[in-house]
C-alpha cells in the first residue's frame, strides 16, 4: 500500500518535473517569430470586382493592401510610413514632392517594379475613361519619372494631403495595355499573392517569398465570404475563423467570460465614420446658429449610444475624431438640455403659440427630416429627435429614402434636415464639408458659410508647423462647437476579437489591427500553437 | 376546350409583353438611379463628370422608349444583364436564388396539399362533430394569422427560448462536413421557414377541400352511387375526393403569387437567401437589372400557374366552363 | 361557423377595433384627460381632434406633460387609462418586460407598447380604409368601363386587369413605395390601394356583362339611358351585397400589407405607432422581447379576423337573400 502510493507520488513529481521544461520551452517559443498557420478572416460579400484601380467597397481594398503596394501608408499612429517609397523629399514652398523608389522590388510575375508604374497608376487613375475615382489627385499639376527610381509630383499648390494620396494601390504597367480587361487574379509587389477566388467562396493569398521587407510569417491569409455578422461570429466560436466582430450585445458578456478571454484577444477601437445631423441653412428654419445649437441640446446623445447603441458608440463633439491630429481632448459634447434649447428658441424669435407649435412671423416651425432606409439605428435616433422636439412644441416629418434617392436630394440641396454620416480620413482636414465655395466644400450640402471658417480651414490646410496647424485645428473645433453647422452625433466603436494564437499584434488608435502597415507582415504563431498546417 | 387553351397560350403573350413594359415603366419612375450606378456613398458623392459619364455608359440620356426596345430585345436572349452591385450575371445570382425559393416552395406546397386534402376530407366526412366544428374554427383562425407575426412568433419560441431549431439561413456547416451532415442541417433549416410558409395555404385548402367534397357528397353522381350501394367511405375518399380535386387543382394558379409574396417575410425572416429577399434587397439597393428581371420572372411564373391550373381542369373535367371559373377565382 | 354567428362575432370584433381606433388619443396619451391649469379645467387630450382649441389649457407656453406631471402633480385630475404617448421615449426604461408601470412593456427607445399598440388601430384602419376605397374606387371604375363598353376598349382593359394580376401583391406595392417622391402615408395609401384593384375590376366587369342581358336593362336602354347612368343607377346598387364583402375582405388584407411593409420598414414613417414597425424592433432584438412579438400579433390578427368574420358572414347572409331588380 505505501509502495503504491510512493509510486504515485514519484510519478506525480516525475510528471510534473517533465512538463516545466515543456511550459519553459513554450514561453521561449513564443518570443520567436517562426513561419507558418494562416489566417482566416471572414468578409461579408464577394468584392464585385478585384480591379484595384476602380473597386471601392471595403473587401476589395482590404485584399488590395495585401497583394498590391502603395507608396506610403499608414502605420499604428495613423503616420505615414514608408512602403514601395523608402524615403520622400517635400519641397519648403510644399509644391513639390519627390519620392525615392526602392531597389530590387519585383511585381509577383518577375518583372522589375520602376517608376514607370507609379507614373502609369497615376494616368489611369485620372483617365475619365478608366471609371477609377481621383479626387484625391485633384491637387497635382503632373507627375513625372526623372529615371527608374525616382518619381517627382509637382502641385498646383500646397496640400496637407501631398502624402495622404498615395496611399492608392500601385498597379504594373506591364500587365495593363490599354483597353485589356484586368487579370482575374491581380499581379501586385505585395507580401501576398492571389492564390485563387472563389465567387461566393473565398479568397486566398499565400505569402511572398521575395517580399521586400522579408517574407511575412503567416502562410496563407483566407478571406471567407460569410454574409450574416451573426455567423461570422458564430463562425469564430467555433474555430472556423480567426477574426470577428463582436456584436455588441455580445460584448459585456464576453468580455468577462474568463473562458472567452483565453481564447481570443480583443480591440476596440472608434471607427473614421461620423454619423450626423444637417441643418440646411437656406430654409428659414436653420440659417440661426442658436436654432442648430437647440437641435443638438434637444437630443440626449450619451444616452442613446449607452441604451440602445448599447455603449458601442463614441459622442463626436465635432467632425474631429479622437484618433486625428489636433483632435482637441477639452472640448465636451454639448449635453442634453431641453430647458436650454427651449430658451435658445424663444430667443431666435420662435415662440410658442398658444397650445401649438412655434411661429416666428407667422411661420410654424415644422420641418421634414431625411433618413436613408434599411438602417433601423437611424431610425431609432430620428424617433428620437421627434420626440424631444414635440417637447419643444416643434414637429419633425421624418421621411425614409433609400439610398440612391437620398443622395440624389443632397447632391440637388433639396432637404431640410438630413440624417447622414460621413467617411473620414487619417487627416483630419474638414474643408470639404465647412468651406462655403462650391469648388472647396463640395461636400458642405448644409451652405454653411463663414469667412472665419473659411480663413481658418485654408490656413490649416497650406501649414507645415504641426504646432501652428494644431492650434489652427482647434479654433476650428471651438467654431463648430459655437455654430454647430452640424449636430455631430457618434463615431461607431468597432469591436473585434482575433485568435490569441496570433501573436505580435499591435492595436491601432483608430483603425482595426489589421489596417496598419507592416501590422499584419509581423503576425506569427508559436509552432506549439500553430493550428493551421499545409495549404488551404 | 383546346380552342380556349390555344387562344389563352397565344392571349399570354401580349400579357408577358405588358408585364415587361409595366415593370419597364416602375422601374423608371424610381429616383436616384445616377446615385445607385455610381455606388454612391454619404461623404462620397459623385461628382458631376462622373454622373455624366455614368449617364452616357449606361444609355441613360437615351428616350426611355428606345432603352426600353433594348431592354425587351436582349430579354429575348435571356440576357439579363449584370448586377449594378456586384457585376455578376444576373442570371447566376437569380438561378442562386430562384432554386432556393423553389426549394422552399416547393415544401411548403406539399406539405400543405400531404395535409390539406386528406383532412379537409376527414372533417367533410365528420362534418357537423364537435371535433370538425373546433377543427374548422381553428384552421379559419389559423388563416387569418398574419405571415410575419406567425414566423416571429415560431421563430422566437423554436429557435430562441427552446433552441430546438436553427434561427436563420441555409445551414450553419462549413464546406468540410460531410455531404449527409450538410442534407440534414439544410433540412433543419428549412422546417421553420416552410412551416410558416405552409400554414396559411394549408388552412385554406383544408377548408376549400371540405367544402368541395361536401358539395361533391351532396351531387347527383354520389347519390346514385350510394343508392348503388357503395360504402360511404369509399363515396368520401374517391368518389367526392376526385371531384374536389379539380377545384383545388385550378387553386394552385391562385396559390403561387401568394406564396412568392409571403417568401419575402419569411426569406426576410429566416435570413434565407431565396428570390423573395433578393427582391426587396435589390430594390433597396436599386440594383435595377435584377429587380427587373426578378419582377419579369415572378409574373411569368404567376401567368404559368394560372395556364397550368387552367391546363389541369380543362383535363381533369371537360365539361367545367373555364371562362365562368375565371371570375369567382380573382377576388 | 354558423354564419349569423360569424356575423355577429365579426361585428363584435369589428365595432371594438373601430372604437379603439377613434378613441386611441383619449385611451393612451401623456396629456390629462382633466387637468385644472391657472384655476381653470382643460382637456389636454383631447387636443389631438381637429376643432377642440376649447379644450386648450391656460397657458403662455404648451406644456410640455412629462415634466409638468412631476412639477406639478395636483394639476392632473383624470388620466387616460394609460399614461403615456405612443412616441414618448424614456431612455432609462427601454426594454422594460410587462409590469406595474407599463403594463405591456416597454420597446427599445422606452416608449410604452400598449400605448403603441392602442395607436396602431387608427394607423391600420385608416390605411386600410382609406387603400380599400382608392382600390374599390378604381376597380369599379374599370371593370364597369370594361362591362359596358365595346368589345376592344374591353379586350384592353381586360388585358390591364390580367397583367395587374400577374404582379404579386406585395412586390408591386414594394415597389409602388418605393417610388414615391415624398414618402409618407399618403404614398403608402396609394401603393397599397393601386396593386389591388383588379380582383373587383374582374368581379364587377362580370356582373356588368350578366346584368346587361337582363329584360329591365334593355327596357332602361331603350329609354334612352346611357352606359354610365345604367352602371351608376342600375349595375352598381344590384351588386351591391358583393361589393361590400369583397371591400371588407380587402380592408383585411390591407391591414396586412401595411403591417408587412411597416414590418419591411418601407411603410409608416419612423416613430409612428404601427403594428408592422413594433414587430420590426422585436426582430432586431437579440435579447429577445416576446412582449414585443405578442401584443402587435395579436391585434393585428383580431383585426384581420374581424374583417374576415365580417365579410365571410355577410357573404352567406347574401347567398342566401333572394336578388332581383332594384330601383
Amino acid at each position: 500500500m505505501l509502495r503504491r502510493n510512493v509510486a504515485v507520488l514519484l510519478l506525480a513529481l516525475l510528471v510534473a518535473g517533465c512538463r516545466q521544461p515543456a511550459a519553459e520551452k513554450a514561453q521561449a517559443d513564443a518570443g520567436h517569430p517562426v513561419p507558418g498557420d494562416r489566417l482566416v478572416v471572414p468578409i461579408a460579400s464577394d468584392p464585385p470586382s478585384l480591379d484595384f484601380l476602380t473597386c471601392t467597397d471595403a473587401w476589395c481594398l482590404l485584399v488590395a493592401r495585401f497583394v498590391s503596394d502603395s507608396l506610403v501608408d499608414e502605420g499604428e499612429n495613423l503616420e505615414t510610413v514608408p512602403r514601395l517609397a523608402s524615403s520622400w523629399d517635400l519641397s519648403g514652398d510644399g509644391l513639390r514632392l519627390s519620392f525615392h523608389l526602392r531597389s530590387g522590388v519585383r511585381w509577383h510575375d518577375g518583372v522589375p517594379f520602376t517608376s514607370r508604374d507609379v507614373l502609369f497608376t497615376y494616368r489611369r487613375t485620372v483617365d475619365p475613361a478608366s471609371g477609377a475615382r481621383a479626387d484625391q489627385f485633384q491637387e497635382i499639376e503632373e507627375v513625372t519619372a526623372p529615371d527608374d527610381l525616382t518619381v517627382e509630383v509637382r502641385f498646383r499648390q500646397p496640400t496637407v494631403l501631398a502624402l495622404e494620396m498615395w496611399k492608392v494601390p500601385i498597379l504594373p504597367e506591364h500587365l495593363s495595355a490599354s483597353g485589356a480587361h484586368p487579370p482575374d487574379l491581380p499581379v501586385g509587389t505585395g507580401p501576398y499573392r492571389m492564390l485563387r477566388a472563389v465567387r461566393g467562396g473565398e479568397i486566398v493569398l499565400q505569402a511572398n517569398d521575395d517580399y521586400f521587407l522579408g517574407r511575412p510569417y503567416l502562410d496563407y491569409l483566407v478571406f471567407k465570404v460569410i454574409p450574416s455578422p451573426a455567423t461570422q461570429f458564430q463562425a469564430l466560436l467555433t474555430g472556423e475563423t480567426d477574426w470577428s466582430a463582436v456584436p455588441a450585445s455580445e460584448w459585456k458578456s464576453r468580455s468577462e467570460d474568463p473562458g472567452f478571454r483565453k481564447r481570443f484577444r480583443t480591440f476596440e477601437y472608434p471607427a473614421l465614420f461620423l454619423n450626423y445631423f444637417g441643418w440646411n441653412e437656406r430654409t428659414p428654419f436653420f440659417g440661426d446658429a442658436r436654432v442648430r445649437k437647440a437641435m443638438t441640446l434637444a437630443l440626449d446623445r450619451e444616452g442613446f449610444a449607452r441604451t440602445v447603441m448599447l455603449g458601442s458608440a463614441v459622442v463626436a463633439s465635432s467632425t474631429f475624431h479622437p484618433g486625428q491630429f489636433g483632435f482637441d481632448a477639452s472640448l465636451k459634447p454639448l449635453p442634453y438640455d431641453l430647458e436650454q434649447a427651449g430658451r435658445l428658441l424663444d430667443e431666435a424669435g420662435w415662440k410658442v403659440a398658444a397650445g401649438g407649435l412655434r411661429r416666428k412671423g407667422g411661420r410654424e416651425f415644422r420641418f421634414s427630416l431625411l433618413i436613408f432606409q434599411g438602417d433601423p439605428t437611424t431610425q431609432q435616433l430620428a424617433s428620437l429627435l421627434k420626440d424631444s422636439l414635440s417637447r419643444l412644441a416643434v414637429a419633425v416629418d421624418i421621411r425614409v429614402l433609400d439610398f440612391p434617392a437620398l443622395l440624389d436630394r443632397l447632391h440637388r440641396r433639396d432637404f431640410e434636415a438630413v440624417l447622414s454620416g460621413w467617411s473620414l480620413t487619417t487627416d483630419p482636414d474638414p474643408t470639404a464639408m465647412l468651406h462655403s465655395s462650391p469648388a472647396l466644400g463640395p461636400s458642405n450640402y448644409v451652405g454653411y458659410a463663414s469667412p472665419e471658417m473659411d480663413r481658418l480651414l485654408l490656413e490649416g490646410r497650406h501649414q507645415t508647423d504641426p504646432a501652428q496647424r494644431r492650434e489652427t485645428y482647434r479654433r476650428i473645433q471651438a467654431l463648430e462647437a459655437a455654430e454647430q453647422p452640424y449636430t455631430p452625433l457618434f463615431f461607431p466603436i468597432q469591436r473585434v476579437a482575433l485568435d490569441a494564437r496570433f501573436h505580435d499584434v499591435r492595436s491601432s488608435a483608430a483603425a482595426s489591427p489589421l489596417r496598419p502597415y507592416p501590422g499584419p507582415l509581423r503576425w506569427f504563431v508559436p509552432a506549439a500553437l500553430q493550428k493551421r498546417v499545409g495549404p488551404p | 376546350m383546346s380552342g380556349y387553351l390555344v387562344r389563352r397560350v397565344i392571349g399570354a403573350f401580349p400579357t408577358l409583353l405588358g408585364i415587361t413594359l409595366l415593370t419597364f415603366l416602375l422601374l423608371e419612375i424610381l429616383p436616384g438611379r445616377e446615385m445607385a450606378l455610381a455606388h454612391a456613398y454619404p461623404g462620397r458623392l459623385p461628382s458631376v463628370e462622373t454622373l455624366q459619364r455614368l449617364r452616357e455608359t449606361y444609355h441613360l440620356d437615351e428616350p426611355p422608349a428606345r432603352r426600353y426596345v433594348q431592354w425587351l430585345l436582349r430579354l429575348c436572349r435571356w440576357d439579363l444583364g449584370e448586377s449594378l452591385l456586384d457585376h455578376r450575371p444576373v442570371t447566376e445570382s437569380l438561378s442562386a436564388a430562384a432554386w432556393k425559393t423553389f426549394v422552399l416552395n416547393l415544401a411548403s406546397l406539399t406539405l400543405a396539399l400531404l395535409i390539406a386534402l386528406p383532412l379537409g376530407t376527414h372533417w367533410a366526412g365528420k362534418a357537423g362533430s364537435p371535433g370538425e366544428k373546433a377543427g374548422s374554427t381553428l384552421l379559419y383562425l389559423l388563416y387569418a394569422f398574419p405571415i410575419f407575426a406567425a414566423a416571429l412568433l415560431l421563430q422566437h419560441l423554436l429557435a430562441v427560448r427552446l433552441g430546438w431549431l436553427p434561427l436563420q439561413g441555409v445551414g450553419d456547416l462549413p464546406a468540410s462536413a460531410s455531404g449527409l451532415g450538410r442534407c440534414l442541417d439544410f433540412a433543419a433549416h428549412l422546417v421553420l421557414p416552410v412551416l410558416c410558409l405552409a400554414y396559411g395555404s394549408l388552412a385554406y385548402l383544408a377548408r376549400f377541400t371540405r367544402s368541395s367534397v361536401l358539395e361533391g357528397l351532396r351531387s347527383g353522381y354520389v347519390l346514385a352511387a350510394r343508392a348503388r350501394g357503395v360504402d360511404e367511405r369509399s363515396l368520401l375518399w374517391r368518389h367526392a375526393l376526385r371531384n374536389a380535386l379539380v377545384p383545388a387543382a385550378t387553386l394552385l394558379g391562385a396559390l403561387i403569387p401568394a406564396l412568392l409574396g409571403g417568401s419575402v417575410f419569411v426569406e426576410t425572416i429566416f435570413s434565407w437567401p431565396g428570390m423573395g429577399r433578393l427582391y426587396f434587397e435589390s430594390l433597396q439597393n436599386r440594383d435595377y437589372p435584377v429587380v427587373l428581371a426578378l419582377t419579369v420572372v415572378t409574373a411569368l411564373l404567376t401567368l404559368a400557374g394560372s395556364l397550368l391550373a387552367d391546363l389541369l381542369t380543362c383535363f381533369a373535367d371537360p365539361r367545367i366552363d373555364l371562362e365562368a371559373r375565371a371570375h369567382v377565382l380573382s377576388s | 361557423m354558423s354564419s349569423l354567428r360569424s356575423l355577429r362575432a365579426g361585428r363584435l370584433l369589428a365595432l371594438a377595433a373601430l372604437l379603439v381606433a377613434c378613441l386611441a388619443p383619449l385611451l393612451a396619451s401623456e396629456a390629462p384627460l382633466v387637468a385644472r391649469v391657472g384655476g381653470r379645467l382643460c382637456f389636454p387630450a383631447l387636443l389631438s381632434y381637429p376643432g377642440a382649441g376649447w379644450a386648450a389649457c391656460p397657458s403662455t407656453q404648451r406644456i410640455d406633460w412629462r415634466s409638468y406631471r412631476v412639477s406639478h402633480p395636483e394639476a392632473i385630475r383624470l388620466d387616460p387609462p394609460v399614461p403615456f404617448g405612443p412616441e414618448a421615449a424614456d431612455l432609462q426604461a427601454a426594454l422594460r418586460p410587462p409590469g406595474r408601470m407599463h403594463l405591456l412593456g416597454t420597446d427599445s427607445l422606452g416608449r410604452d407598447v400598449l400605448a403603441r399598440v392602442i395607436h396602431g388601430f387608427p394607423v391600420a384602419l385608416l390605411v386600410g380604409g382609406l387603400a380599400t376605397l382608392l382600390s374599390l374606387a378604381l376597380g369599379l371604375l374599370i371593370g364597369g368601363a370594361a362591362g359596358a363598353s365595346r368589345r376592344w376598349i374591353d379586350l384592353q382593359l381586360t388585358r390591364l386587369m390580367d397583367l395587374m394580376a400577374c404582379f404579386p401583391t406585395l412586390i408591386l406595392a414594394l415597389a409602388l413605395a418605393a417610388a414615391a417622391a415624398r414618402p409618407g402615408l399618403a404614398s403608402l395609401v396609394a401603393a397599397i390601394g393601386l396593386t389591388r384593384w383588379s380582383g373587383m375590376a374582374r368581379y364587377f366587369r362580370a356582373e356588368v356583362f350578366r346584368q346587361r342581358g337582363l329584360p329591365y336593362i334593355d327596357a332602361a336602354r331603350a329609354s334612352g339611358a346611357g352606359p354610365a347612368r345604367l352602371i351608376w343607377r342600375h349595375f352598381l346598387p344590384n351588386s351591391l351585397a358583393p361589393i361590400l364583402v369583397t371591400a371588407a375582405f380587402s380592408v383585411g388584407h390591407a391591414v396586412l400589407l401595411e403591417s408587412g411593409m411597416s414590418f419591411l420598414g418601407v411603410g409608416v414613417p419612423p416613430g409612428t405607432a404601427s403594428w408592422g414597425s413594433i414587430l420590426a424592433e422585436a426582430q432586431r432584438q437579440v435579447v429577445p422581447a416576446w412582449w414585443l412579438v405578442l401584443f402587435p400579433s395579436l391585434a393585428l390578427f383580431l383585426t384581420v379576423l374581424a374583417c374576415n368574420l365580417l365579410a365571410e358572414g355577410a357573404q352567406d347572409a347574401a347567398a342566401r337573400a333572394p336578388e332581383g331588380p332594384r330601383g
